[in-house]
């Protein structure tokens, strides 16, 4: 009889924890919402990572020149910055194994963040290719790369919450 | 612990278990749904909304699409904040509202949310950012990020009034289980008493009590075994009260029918006996044997009569007020005991008795004393307010310790040997049953045998000193 009723009383209070409306950690759903913008995209840079800026120009040349020329007065306002060296010009030709980068400095000397920069730049305005962008400049040709920008993953889910509050669109 | 209280806990604990686990599981189902539903509807408004800026012509977007698209996320409860590389572009909450933790889960390219308290008022909030698109399978953030904030109090009351309701009917449930349990307890005991009664009435003698069977459980098969037994019980019972009827009323009809052949034979001894004396040798002593046998026989047939009325019930008190020490000294003149016995009868007790019953029970004592003891035979009359106490004592052996509690007995003989005295060995049997027929109320007189410490048999008669008049018929 005793422990009949000590399973009932642990059970009550484990239904009385799980009453009302409490405050709960951060839940993740389904992906964001994603779409297409009419104009061309830069990349720069913001708290260390690729953040896309518009240039209103057409040809892919004029595109890597603003990316060249970096972030604008407005866009370093909001935090914006590049990893782009000063003074550096960046043409895109097409190769026979996909597009090539061409670079006035030895792209050795620039930081994954600025090349990443550069690839991105490239992929957005439709010059992607399966077998990845090569970058090269004064005689040195650096592997192809993928625009490597992360893509959303499923952030670690708080346990208690997995039944409660499982599936969003 | 009783059968009720065992039955009442059962169903009770029963009841609980049951609806705490059924209106537990539904209030946790409910409860999930309601925020879940809540929560869905909240992420797909906010990115249906935000599907409304695609695509996207610049960025940012012009201030004047993001602030439709607060207003249009801003209904009753909710606010938004949109932002735009981390600074606010349009909003209707504050960005500190917000917590980090959300802030950072955004990045991960998802729509999250979390229950947070503003106060007292539970808010949900929806965040995700805006991803622009460039081949399949690369999606870039495209630095806007969308909150919303969406009041939780309408659900909270929603899940709340679950609450009550799972606890109302919770008590509600158990009232009846409680009710039930009542009830079945009643089912099961009320047969149970029923069999208690009649087994204490049967106790008490009444051999008529039977219990009513109703169904065929095991509670019934027990009532029909009862009813059974008691049949049988009674049916021997009737049997041996018949045949000791018929034994009594043989005795009293043999002790009738000798009285009149008695009579006409001492009529005939009394002529013997004043003759005997000049009846020459044999013949003189068998004329005084034949007269001496007839007297006792005589006796014997009196007492039989006598125990016969007693055990018929007809033996009636015949009560009158009495000076007790004038009965007795009476009794022992009439029959001529007055020198051999010692007797201490203070002058003025007196008793509401029936004095020839009184007069019976002293001749019965002290002849007794007489003839098994030794004198001096001491007659002792005392007094109380309820009660007198006469004693009779012995200076003999006493009684053995094996005769005490058969003294009274009909026709015992203390010595086996001695199989003819001269008593009927009734005497002390009536006497017994003359004491008895004494009582007031609840107390009845008795008359007790018992040794004397300094040697010698007492015998103590104790009777109220005032009698119930005898009931009719009684």
């Amino acid at each position: 009889m005793k422990r009949i009723i000590s399973i009932t009383g642990v059970f009550c209070l484990v239904l009385l924890a799980s009453c009302g409306v409490r405050p709960s950690g951060v839940i993740a759903g389904g992906e964001a919402p994603q779409g297409d913008i009419t104009l061309p995209i830069v990349f720069f840079v913001s708290n260390e990572q690729l953040a896309p800026a518009t240039r209103n120009v057409k040809a892919v040349d004029a595109l890597l020149d603003r990316l060249a020329a970096g972030p604008t007065a407005q866009e370093r306002r909001e935090g914006l910055t590049t990893e782009l060296p000063a003074g550096i010009t960046v043409r895109a030709e097409m190769d026979s194994t996909g597009p090539v980068i061409v670079t006035s400095v030895d792209p050795q000397t620039l930081s994954s963040t600025a090349l990443d920069q550069i690839v991105c730049t490239v992929a957005f305005a439709g010059g992607g290719a399966d077998g990845g962008i090569t970058v090269t400049g004064q005689g040195i040709t650096l592997q192809p790369r993928q625009c490597g920008y992360p893509q959303p993953v499923s952030p670690p889910r708080p346990a208690a919450e997995l039944t409660a509050d499982r599936g969003a669109p | 612990m009783g059968l009720r209280t065992r039955l009442l806990l059962a169903f009770a604990v029963l009841a609980l278990v049951t609806t705490t686990i059924t209106a537990g599981v539904l209030y946790w189902r409910a409860r999930t749904a309601i925020l879940q539903a809540t929560q869905d509807a909240a992420a797909t408004a906010l990115t249906d909304r935000m599907k409304t800026l695609l695509p996207l012509s610049s960025l940012p977007p012009r201030s004047r699409q993001m602030e439709d698209l607060v207003e249009a996320l801003t209904e009753r409860g909710s606010a938004a904040l949109v932002l735009f590389r981390g600074q606010q572009v349009a909003f209707g909450m504050h960005p500190d509202s917000v917590p980090d933790t959300l802030r950072t889960a955004v990045q991960s390219g998802r729509v999250v949310w979390q229950r947070v308290e503003w106060g007292d008022t539970p808010m949900l909030l929806v965040g995700t950012q805006l991803r622009l698109k460039a081949q399949p399978g690369l999606s870039v953030p495209s630095g806007l990020e969308v909150y919303l904030a969406r009041n939780l109090s309408a659900e909270r009351r929603s899940i709340n009034e679950l609450t009550w309701w799972a606890v109302a009917v919770g008590g509600v449930s158990l009232g009846l289980a409680a009710v039930l349990a009542w009830l079945a307890a009643a089912g099961v005991l009320r047969p149970v008493r029923e069999l208690r009664q009649a087994a204490r009435r049967l106790g008490e003698g009444d051999l008529s009590a039977r219990v009513a069977v109703r169904g065929s459980d095991e509670l019934a098969e027990v009532g029909r075994t009862f009813n059974s037994t008691a049949r049988v019980l009674e049916h021997q019972v009737n049997e041996l009260r018949r045949m000791e009827a018929d034994a009594r009323r043989f005795v009293a009809d043999v002790s009738h029918e000798l009285r009149t052949p008695l009579a006409a034979m001492t009529a005939v001894t009394d002529v013997l006996d004043e003759e005997a004396g000049r009846l020459p040798g044999d013949a003189g002593r068998a004329a005084r044997l034949v007269s001496g046998e007839t007297a006792n026989l005589t006796q014997l047939v009196n007492d039989l009569i006598e125990v016969t009325r007693f055990d018929s019930g007809s033996a009636a008190l015949a009560l009158d007020d009495v000076d007790l020490a004038a009965v007795i000294r009476a009794s022992l003149r009439s029959r001529g005991w007055v020198d051999e016995v010692e007797a201490d009868l203070p002058e003025g007790i007196t008793a509401r008795v029936d004095p020839r019953r009184v007069d019976v029970i002293v001749a019965n004592l002290v002849g007794n004393a007489l003839r098994h003891g030794e004198p001096p035979v001491t007659v002792r009359l005392r007094a109380d307010e309820a009660w007198v106490t006469v004693e009779v004592a012995d200076n003999g052996p006493g009684l053995a310790e094996d005769v005490l509690p058969h003294v009274f007995d009909r026709f015992y003989k203390a010595d086996t040997a001695r199989t003819r005295s001269q008593g009927s060995g009734l005497g002390l049997a009536i006497a017994w049953e003359n004491a008895r027929l004494h009582r007031q109320g609840r107390r009845t007189g008795t008359l007790v045998a018992d040794n004397r410490p300094e040697g010698g048999a007492v015998f103590t008669l104790t009777l109220p000193r005032s009698s119930d008049e005898p009931r009719e018929g009684a």
